[in-house]
């Protein structure tokens, strides 16, 4: 065994450039293979770290199209509570242990730039590392928790800024935003989430903590509520059984309150048949395991990683199987000798394998290098999207995993070598045409390895160029005019005036103001939409910050084109002239037409659940505000409010040599200074995009890195096909350089001989390529995009591979023909 | 002692639609100690002969008993055993392992063997082996630094490493000058007064005649040249 390894050693020195090749290419895709089965494995498999992690589960309420959300309180919130009781001590107790190890309702962000989110967040400790975890492990709450305690976790840096990293301030009770609470944990530096978060300046409370509920309890924002429950079952209770069980609890619920709403309503607007549309509603349950639930947004991706991956090793052994099929063809006689000598199968066998094996070896430590690279370098480029990369590593399951497949490979590749050079051990002798010695694959065979290489080529490629194409249009989203030189200011609604002449005069003065500023090279006035009644409440505080977190485009132009605004009946008027418990509201014209057919509707008063009365102030076009339309899918009774919920954004176009951040400041004191225009804040357009697109921007490098490592294999696999086939009629050039003939001429049949199998392989290959995205994309433009790159791309492939067959021919010729003429 | 006995051997290679008989109804016996020579010309089956006698070919009809042993019910395993142990091929072209020293290439063949050859063992074997062909100051040199002649004498001490019955040698001299070529020829005298069977295809008459038997073949045909 020991002398077969130094054989095998000793003939790699004379073709290290091979093996070399071989190494990094097997050391490369099955590093990157191990990481993203790694990743898989974690994602999709493996247990969460905590105990009893198999019966963690998330459970959701989801609300069915036509429902009913007009009570003031939210339904979903309240399906929600009645959820969680049902958990505690209701139907549900009986499938689930104890109570929910924690609820998930919103947490408070402190922003410093005056920004409130409501948002809804997991709060499981141990998941997040917290500094001390003990009052939050799972199943362990601090005692009343939910019952409005006054408990805050805080983020690390607002702990570091404000409290000069304490030690000892678990326990003690510190005032934030007037409210008395008492500190329960601080979270580590390197707090991750499971969504992207501003985690530095995050605040954490108990969600009952938030001041703001119990001041707008009536007013809840319930459109983009998602209330989401983690328990952990018992013992015998499953997933299906939870979510029947959570079905019926929360349709009972929702069916008594839609009679109790409709009962309280007295809505003159809702016809019969609005109200059974009403009551066709349901609420159902949404119950995942929580590791499937963390990983529910990642997981997609990592399949597709997955197969891309496995695909490229395929292509990559197959480049290796070529490269040592061209070694092992030029150690014909070698094995003829050993053969002569009295070798048998097994001891040829062993040295193929022994060969393989070595080379596998040598690609392990790659493979683990790379593999431990990616390990480190996955959460600098995806750690937002991918959730448990701390969990990631390089163990004995790695190495041992893939020692077999090294092994497995190896007998594989030993087994096929044999079987294709068995058969010539009669060549040694002298008067024997020593071409057939040399190789003995079939000129057929070699056409349809070509044929193939040329297809994964040229499939890699097209793909590899769409991906960068994509992936270059995605990381270079154009937002507005020019990404980096925009910034948006904000203006607070209390700024507008009664009418809509003063408004708009108003707003050209922000405008000109905003102008006038040296370093502004040109701005424009937008305005947000206005906002359901339901979250008219959340703008207007009486601290005067804006909360409510919903998509809003800050460069699109239907909204620049709301300016104009033109009311088409009634006026504009104040909250005040209407009543206290009356509010104004716009209609659109269809909504007005449908509710009042036989009337004008100025002036109509309108009721929406027990505590909400209107009276229809305006009516405006429908297409004036497309967009909130879309956002808002309770198309049936289309409301808008009036002027007092509108406010207004300028977009700024900063002169090209300055730098933004810079200016932000500069900016925002420039326009507090006008004591008339009453500002809420200046911010980059780019890193409010940023967030949007950051996941496409993660596919995208990610693809990027595995386009360009695809390609990279293709290549080597190319330029290994291309030597074997020249190797292959070396013989036979070398008897038509003894013939006399040209150089050119050689060349010549060189390139038409290539040329059969190339042109066969590109047609495959685009084929194959427009059926796979006609069946497996509905994206019109991607078939398109994929179909012109493959055609534009077609005739590089067959230039690439027919210069690649030039460079080991020009070497060939170079060389004395004699010794390939010569027996022996 | 008859170690070799062909019977009614034929031997054809089909090359698309042509047949060619490369052997027809070879009829050969050679004895323990016999030194054999087969002339020819090119083409007349001469290494078809050769390879089939070596057992590394097979023949399409006819019978071939090496040592009493019917080689047709010989295994693959059991056929390579006998290549090991009791024949020694000689080429024509040396067909020396290139990345192997001197001293590995003559002791190969006791490596491969399944006798388990301790390393001492193979180290006298082998020295004597270097001795016997006045080569043993180049033991840790590679055959591309040996001339054509050297490189003949190490094929010819590595082919009788395992002290095989019977030689067959394929024009054993054809790519050396006659100087080398009559050391060669002398070894292999030498090992036939020793007992060793050789059984040579050569072009060259002079050195056939000095076989105490010659054969002839011609177009897939065997005659004794009288």
């Amino acid at each position: 065994m020991i002398f077969e390894i130094k054989l095998a050693v000793r003939s790699f020195k004379n073709r290290l450039l091979s093996v070399f090749v071989m190494v990094v290419t097997l050391g490369l895709t099955l590093g990157i293979l191990a990481t993203i089965s790694q990743l898989s494995y974690t994602l999709l498999l493996k247990k969460l770290p905590y105990s009893h992690s198999e019966k963690l589960v998330t459970i959701n309420n989801k609300l069915a199209n036509n429902s009913m959300e007009t009570d003031g309180k939210g339904a979903s919130i309240v399906a929600s509570a009645m959820l969680s009781q049902a958990i505690n001590t209701g139907n549900l107790s009986s499938l689930t242990q104890a109570s929910p190890i924690i609820a998930k309702r919103e947490l408070i962000q402190l922003n410093p730039v005056k920004t409130l989110n409501e948002s809804v967040r997991y709060v499981n400790s141990s998941y997040f590392e917290l500094l001390s975890a003990d009052n939050y492990e799972l199943g362990q709450l601090p005692p009343n928790w939910d019952k409005g305690a006054a408990q805050i976790i805080l983020s690390y840096s607002f702990w570091a800024q404000h409290y000069q990293h304490d030690k000892d301030i678990l326990g003690k009770t510190v005032v934030i935003n007037g409210l008395s609470m008492e500190v329960v944990a601080v979270t580590t530096a390197t707090f991750s989430e499971l969504e992207i978060y501003d985690n530095n300046t995050a605040i954490w409370l108990p969600w009952r903590n938030n001041p703001y509920n119990h001041k707008q309890q009536n007013n809840w924002f319930v459109t983009k509520s998602e209330v989401t429950t983690l328990a952990r079952l018992a013992d015998h209770a499953n997933v299906e059984q939870v979510t029947k069980q959570a079905d019926h609890v929360l349709n009972v619920f929702y069916q008594q309150h839609i009679e109790t709403t409709l009962a309280a309503s007295n809505d003159d607007a809702m016809t019969a048949a609005e109200q059974a549309n009403v009551r066709k509603s349901t609420y159902s349950a949404v119950v995942n395991l929580l590791r499937d639930r963390i990983a529910q947004k990642s997981a997609p991706m990592a399949k597709t990683l997955l197969i891309s991956i496995a695909v490229m090793v395929g292509i990559a052994c197959v480049n290796v199987t070529i490269l040592l099929l061209i070694q092992n063809s030029q150690r014909t006689k070698h094995r003829n000798i050993y053969i002569a000598l009295g070798a048998n199968k097994a001891q040829l066998f062993r040295q193929y394998f022994i060969q393989i094996l070595i080379i596998l070896l040598f690609s392990l430590v790659v493979a683990l290098l790379v593999n431990a690279w990616f390990i480190k370098l996955l959460p600098l480029i995806a750690g937002d999207y991918f959730p448990r990369l701390k969990e990631l590593s390089i163990g004995f399951g790695t190495v041992s995993s893939y020692l077999l497949l090294s092994l497995g490979l190896s007998y594989l590749f030993a087994n096929w070598a044999y079987k294709v050079f068995h058969g010539s051990e009669g060549h040694l002798f002298a008067s024997t045409n020593i071409q057939k010695s040399s190789l003995t694959i079939s000129n057929e065979g070699f056409q349809v390895l070509l044929m193939l290489q040329v297809m994964a080529v040229t499939i890699m490629i097209t793909v590899a160029t769409v991906v960068i194409v994509s992936a270059y249009r995605v990381i270079n989203q154009p937002v507005g005019v020019e990404t980096q030189s925009l910034v948006s200011a904000s203006f607070k609604p209390a700024e507008f005036q009664l009418d809509k002449s003063e408004r708009l005069i108003l707003n050209e003065r922000i405008l000109l103001k905003v102008r006038a500023h040296p370093l502004v090279e040109a701005a424009s006035l937008s305005y947000e939409p206005p906002m359901l009644p339901t979250m008219r409440s959340l703008f207007n505080q009486s601290d005067g910050r804006f909360i409510g977190s919903f998509p809003t485009n800050f460069v699109n132009n239907d909204y620049f084109s709301l300016a104009g605004l033109d009311v088409l009946a009634g006026n504009l008027t104040l909250n005040s002239s209407l009543g206290d418990d009356i509010q104004p509201i716009v209609l659109s014209l269809s909504t007005a037409n449908k509710a009042y057919p036989h009337t004008s509707a100025i002036g109509q008063r309108m009721n929406r659940g027990a505590n909400q009365r209107f009276q229809v102030v305006a009516v405006v076009e429908d297409e004036l505000l497309p967009t909130y339309a879309s956002v808002f899918s309770n198309q049936g009774f289309q409301v808008y409010l009036p002027y007092d919920a509108w406010s207004s954004h300028v977009l700024i176009k900063l002169r090209k040599a300055h730098n933004v951040i810079g200016i932000e400041s500069k900016l925002a004191t420039y326009i507090q200074a006008d004591d008339q225009i009453n500002f809420a804040w200046v911010s980059p357009v780019s890193s409010r995009f940023a967030q949007t697109f950051i996941n496409d921007k993660y596919y995208a490098l990610i693809a990027l890195i595995i386009g360009g490592v695809s390609i990279a294999l293709a290549c080597l696999g190319a330029h290994a096909v291309m030597q074997y086939r020249v190797y292959a009629k070396h013989k036979e050039i070398a008897i038509r350089q003894a013939l006399g003939t040209r150089t050119w001429d050689l060349y010549k049949m060189n390139f038409i001989d290539n040329s059969s199998a190339l042109i066969a392989g590109i047609v495959a290959a685009m084929l194959l390529i427009i059926l796979m995205t006609i069946t497996q994309f509905e994206n019109t433009h991607l078939l398109k995009q994929v179909a012109v790159t493959a055609i534009i791309v077609a005739p590089f492939i067959y230039v690439f591979f027919q210069t690649v067959a030039l460079l080991p021919i020009v070497k060939l010729l170079k060389q004395n023909p004699m010794p390939a003429l010569k027996v022996g | 002692m008859t170690l070799i006995k062909l019977s009614n051997l034929n031997k054809h290679f089909h090359f698309e639609r042509l047949t060619v008989e490369a052997l027809r109804d070879i009829n050969l016996s050679i004895d323990a100690g016999e030194f054999m020579s087969i002339m020819g010309p090119s083409g007349s089956g001469k290494s078809t002969l050769l390879s089939i006698i070596g057992m590394l070919d097979t023949p399409d009809s006819g019978s071939y008993f090496f040592a009493n042993k019917d080689t047709h019910r010989l295994n693959h395993n059991e056929l390579a055993d006998l290549r090991n142990e009791d024949l020694g091929f000689v080429f024509q072209s040396f067909n020396l392992l290139n990345e192997l020293t001197v001293y590995d290439n003559i002791a190969l063949p006791m490596r491969i063997s399944r006798k388990k050859h301790k390393n001492a063992y193979i180290d006298e074997k082998v020295s004597g082996l270097l001795e016997q062909i006045n080569l043993t100051h180049r033991a840790e040199q590679y055959p591309a630094q040996l001339s054509g002649g050297q490189q003949q004498l190490v094929a010819i001490a590595r082919a009788i490493a395992n002290e095989p019955a019977v030689l067959l040698l394929d024009e054993p001299t054809g790519n050396l000058d006659s100087a080398n070529g009559e050391a060669v020829m002398a070894l292999l005298q030498q090992l036939n007064t020793q007992g060793v069977t050789l059984c040579m295809v050569t072009h060259d008459s002079d050195y056939a005649a000095r076989a105490s038997r010659q054969l002839k073949i011609v177009d897939g045909q065997l005659y004794d040249i009288e």
